[in-house]
């Protein structure tokens, strides 16, 4: 133990640096593994972190009450890992029962004792060479029965053994050279595991896609982009819908009750709209999804005619609420990469119904929008076009960018 | 900075010497967008998943150029058809005997530009056929393909985080967050055809910590 400053004192554990990546994995394995159960999912101990914001609804609140606001400020570090991998690490550690599992860039993962700091097992996934690298990150691996589902950007989804980090399955989405992706922490139910694409920067088509969690076989792929003839494809001209973009890249939340899943849609591509005029539906959307089959039961476009690259992709936290004391309703509440926050309605069959939207931070672009339907109207001054150089409010990163959102029910402040 | 549309078969975008914003480095993909880079990311050929040993081989001595992409995806590549000063062509080595495209890996991406010879740098000189040369396409910074060309400097551009390469010196980079030069691909004529005269000079990509 060394003592550091004025009286604060570290206690590291094994401390794993450098060339470990190229060391053999430790060989042990997790005993007494909990497995991660439907039941467990829809109602997770408060000391665990079964999913990717806590609970299916997206809130991302913990109510656990040792640490608060009097003695936070008293905390000292008990251990730190040095995982090897030398980029941003951008996955929320998952903790069952003492267990964590950290996913890093490049395609591992680790087992951690979570008190400790003592590593279990390390996977390595290998990837192509000629991978492109813009977002080698992970934002974390799924948890469901004994396994651990880690999407990698080469586009693999790999089962791995909870207990011994094992690869059990591996199943190819998509074809990286195609400029798809996947950094998503998988959205787990019922034992079927769910993905979405990443590469709307590219010409891409996006998706979102089931498979079974103990085959690896793919169940169903829900289209983000209508084909001609499909429902929303009259948004769309021409050949625009083939690399229309609506990559699917962060973890959609799920309302057992209603048994939806609802995913956030990104920017349509190319980014200035008058390479692909029209609506263009479901870019910048967010859809209600039967995860069951992945029929789209339902969806509300943010704006239209995407020009920002204002993804929407954080999918919406499910909040009871009312509003202008009104009775209390199941709410979908999404703050925009738009710079809106925008509140929409659960119906019972998937459709979303609009209730407000207002802005959260100075935003140009929407003139205003419309009080039944949330359609914004544009300020053409504001919307890039081609060969033009145009400015706008909030900037590209958006009034509000991938990072999660949280709300408390028990202040009922977002 | 304004994207243009590539116009008919050219792939690779012009982009107008109105001016670069200051953009703060980042690893976000700032600009990525653009019909230029969604095409250089497809192939137009359907990959197939055939193990042609042929396919995947990096270029090599004697190997013909083909089109990348448009009208004239998979044809073979003339000097004629390259105008000096740019913009430049994104090609697909091809096996000289059996006709094969090298469109297993990105990493086989080439960009070839003419110059006037007397333009070319000392380096460039040797390596260039006809005023001719020629260069990975992988960015050495994230891989992306560097689908980019500012014509009023004549240097590619990646479209993922703008790093410029000058293709009149080694293709250096002069511009943005790429730490090395893009590895040199040595060409040749021989009795008015477009040759490779020699494996890249370097390695392909970026440099990979934590992939191991």
């Amino acid at each position: 133990m060394g003592v550091i400053g004025k009286g604060v004192k570290f206690a590291f554990a094994a401390s794993l640096l450098g060339g470990v990546f190229t060391a053999p994995a430790i060989a042990a394995e997790v005993t007494n593994y909990a497995p991660v159960t439907k039941q467990r999912l829809e109602n997770p101990e408060p000391g665990n972190w079964l999913l990717y914001r806590r609970t299916y609804d997206g809130h991302g609140f913990s109510p656990l009450k040792q640490i608060n606001t009097t003695n936070v400020k008293n905390l000292v570090p008990v251990w730190t890992f040095s995982t090897g991998v030398i980029e941003g690490h951008e996955a929320p550690p998952m903790v069952n029962n003492g267990v964590m599992f950290v996913a890093t860039p490049y395609g591992q993962v680790l087992a951690l004792n979570a008190k400790t700091g003592d590593p279990i097992w390390r996977y390595k996934h290998q990837l192509p060479e000629d991978l492109f690298q813009l977002h080698p990150t992970s934002r974390g691996v799924a948890l469901w029965q004994d396994k651990l589902f880690l999407a990698a950007t080469d586009d693999h989804l790999i089962a791995i053994d909870a207990k011994t980090g094992k690869e059990l399955w591996n199943t190819k989405v998509q074809d990286y050279q195609k400029g798809q992706y996947m950094t998503l922490e998988p959205l787990v139910v019922n034992g079927k595991v769910m993905v979405g694409g990443s590469g709307g920067e590219f010409g891409v088509r996006g998706y979102v896609a089931a498979f079974d969690a103990d085959t690896g076989k793919e169940l169903w792929r829900t289209y983000t982009v209508p084909a001609p003839g499909q429902p929303g494809s009259e948004t769309w001209s021409g050949d625009a819908w083939k690399t229309g973009g609506g990559s699917v890249w962060i973890t959609g939340t799920y309302d057992p009750k209603r048994n939806i899943a609802y995913w956030g849609v990104g920017n349509a591509a190319p980014w200035p709209g008058d390479q692909h005029p029209g609506d263009n539906l479901f870019t910048s959307s967010v859809i209600a999804l039967d995860p069951d089959t992945g029929k789209m039961v339902g969806y509300h476009q943010y704006h239209q005619n995407d020009s920002w690259d204002w993804d929407e992709i954080d999918s919406p936290m499910l909040i009871n609420m009312s509003y202008n004391g009104g009775q209390p309703f199941d709410a979908l509440v999404h703050p925009g990469r738009d710079g809106y926050l925008w509140v929409l309605k659960q119906m019972d069959e998937g459709q979303i119904g609009f209730v407000y939207g207002k802005p959260f931070v100075g935003q140009n672009a929407f003139k205003s929008i419309d009080a039944k339907t949330g359609r914004p109207t544009v300020d053409p001054e504001h919307k890039p076009t081609t060969g033009k150089d145009v400015s706008f409010c909030p900037s590209l990163w958006g009034g509000k960018d991938w990072p999660a959102a949280s709300y408390s029910s028990e202040t009922q402040l977002l | 900075m304004p994207l243009i549309a590539p116009r008919n078969s050219q792939l690779l975008t012009e982009i107008s010497g109105a001016g670069i914003r200051d953009v703060v480095p980042d690893r976000r993909c700032v600009l990525c967008g653009g019909a230029a880079l969604a095409l250089a990311m497809l192939s137009p050929a359907a990959r197939a998943e055939d193990d042609n040993p042929a396919r995947s081989a990096r270029p090599q001595a004697g190997d013909l150029l083909a089109f990348f992409e448009g009208d004239r995806a998979g044809k073979v590549i003339k000097p004629d058809d390259l105008k000096s000063g740019g913009p430049p062509a994104l090609a697909w080595p091809m096996d000289p005997k059996s006709k094969t495209l090298r469109d297993g890996s990105r990493f086989n991406q080439v960009l070839l530009v003419r110059f006037d010879p007397a333009a070319l740098g000392d380096e460039d000189k040797p390596r260039a056929a006809g005023g001719i040369v020629g260069f990975s396409a992988i960015c050495t910074h994230a891989q992306c393909t560097v689908a980019g060309w500012v014509a009023d400097k004549q240097v590619f551009q990646c479209p993922c985080h703008q790093s410029r390469y000058d293709p009149k010196n080694g293709a250096r980079v002069v511009f943005g967050p790429a730490p090395r030069a893009l590895p040199a691909l040595p060409l040749k004529l021989d009795g008015g055809s477009l040759l490779v005269a020699g494996p890249f000079i370097g390695r392909i990509g970026m440099a990979r910590p934590g992939m191991g």
